[in-house]
């Protein structure tokens, strides 16, 4: 069933090669069907308990040193979880870093002054970049009380990025060291602030309720650094437009 | 009736399924490597659907664990697509590469 | 047949007609598209059930990263393709 699988791209009106004829499709669908009728059945006949993990929440939600439920939850009560997102992120950007290479200039960003980038795409940059920056830092800030949060804002500057360095006039070098400081400083930052914490209250990342806010603040925003960093690496390197930086002039 | 029944949390809930299941058969069904990247999303989507609608009740807040789950795990879909789509990449160059050799 | 069952029936509706496309039609770009919207329609229906923050991020990762993602390899993959065939008219060898 999986044999063939297809690489190139499809031609619009050239039917498609290597389909499982139409019996087997069939087959296939009904057998789906079937499963998705079932477990429809199984949701519609289990009784759902109203009771859920809002309570126990809400009653400690005082003692997070934010306002928001779900940033608690994802920086306070299970930030387990949250570092071992951010360690899957890093080796994920890992994986995605060009070869290493010894690199010629140590400087992050270069501009190529003689490209061409069009005054559309240019002024549009001057408008649009300053404002997702803000409103990624807005998000970052708002998420202690309201939606929001390290994942949004780094979405945010993320976007920033690529609208950035699609432009032919700007190149990030990826086998810079500040690049791969910005890379990882999100996991290190974390990881150093639940050591730190554990000398005062004994536990990995459990916070003193005193300081418990300025800290989830502090991890966020090298959170949202790293994340928005790699967000970036994955689309450039998806997109393979920035891997001759130190070739070409 | 049914339909007093039919909550908007069971009908988000079932279609949260029908999101899984009509991924699932894309991934079995449609050969192209791109439509399986997709697929694999789809089915992904769906089962954060069913998360959410899970976490609603009927007269109070949310319950935002399992929101806090759905949040690390659409940006853990987002970096594995990437790297599907990275390798797509890799092993097509590296077959152009043995084709023109 | 209030105005709020209409509207979920309206969101549930658009989703799943959006994946089908997204899977099952001929046209690469349209699917990529057709992807992008499932995630806005996704991101309206986690806002009927209350998961703000979850909306947020999908409006802004599932949707629009994933979808610059998808469109900036799917060039790639044309310019392989098209990097293919010229090497194959070349060496004069048949289209498989």
């Amino acid at each position: 069933m999986f044999k063939k699988i297809v690489f190139k791209e499809d031609a619009s009106n050239e039917p498609e090669k290597g389909r499982l004829s139409t019996p087997m499709a069939l087959l296939c669908g009904s057998l789906v069907l079937a499963l998705c009728t079932l477990l429809v059945a199984a949701l519609i006949s289990t009784q759902r308990h109203n009771e859920g993990l809002q309570q126990a929440v809400s009653s400690m939600l005082n003692k997070s040193g934010v306002e928001n439920p779900v940033t608690a939850v994802l920086l306070n009560f299970r930030s387990y979880d949250t570092l071992l997102e951010i360690a899957v992120l890093l080796i994920v950007a890992i994986v995605m870093l060009p070869q290493a290479t010894v690199s010629e200039s140590h400087s992050l960003i270069r501009v190529q002054q003689s490209a061409n980038a069009g005054i559309i795409m240019s002024s549009l940059l001057r408008f649009l970049t300053p404002t997702l920056i803000i409103m990624g830092g807005y998000m970052l800030w708002t998420g202690a009380y309201s939606p929001g949060g390290a994942f949004q804002a780094g979405a945010l500057i993320a976007g920033a990025g690529i609208l950035i360095f699609t432009n032919v006039q700007y190149q990030v070098n990826m086998h810079s060291f500040a690049f791969r400081v910005l890379l990882s400083i999100g996991l290190c930052i974390f990881i150093l602030s639940g050591f730190a914490v554990a000398l005062q209250t004994g536990q990995f990342l459990e916070y003193p309720v005193k300081y418990a806010s300025s800290i989830i603040l502090f991890i966020e925003t090298a959170a949202t650094v790293s994340i928005a960093t790699t967000l970036l690496l994955l689309y450039l390197a998806v997109a393979g437009t920035q891997e001759d930086f130190n070739h070409d002039t | 009736m049914i339909l007093s029944q039919l909550t908007p949390e069971i009908m988000y809930s079932a279609s949260g399924i029908a999101l899984f299941g009509i991924g699932l058969l894309g991934l079995i069904i449609v050969p192209h490597i791109f439509r399986k990247i997709l697929a694999i999303n789809v089915m992904g989507v769906g089962v954060f659907m069913l998360l959410v609608s899970s976490a609603k009740r009927a007269n109070l807040d949310a319950d935002p664990v399992p929101h806090a789950m759905v949040l690390t795990g659409i940006v853990v879909a987002v970096a594995g697509t990437a790297l599907a789509l990275f390798l797509v990449k890799k092993i097509q160059d590296s077959e152009s590469l043995e084709k023109s050799q | 047949m209030s105005f709020s069952f209409l509207l979920d029936i309206f969101l549930i509706s658009g989703s799943l007609t959006m994946a089908w496309l997204c899977l099952f039609s001929h046209d690469l770009l349209k699917a990529i598209t057709c992807f992008v919207c499932m995630g806005l329609f996704v991101t309206l229906m986690w806002i009927r059930l209350d998961a703000w923050d979850v909306a947020i991020a999908e409006a802004a990762i599932g949707a629009g990263l994933t979808g610059a993602l998808l469109l900036s390899s799917r060039r790639g993959l044309k310019k392989t393709k098209a990097k293919k065939t010229s090497a194959e008219n070349e060496s004069g060898e048949q289209d498989v």
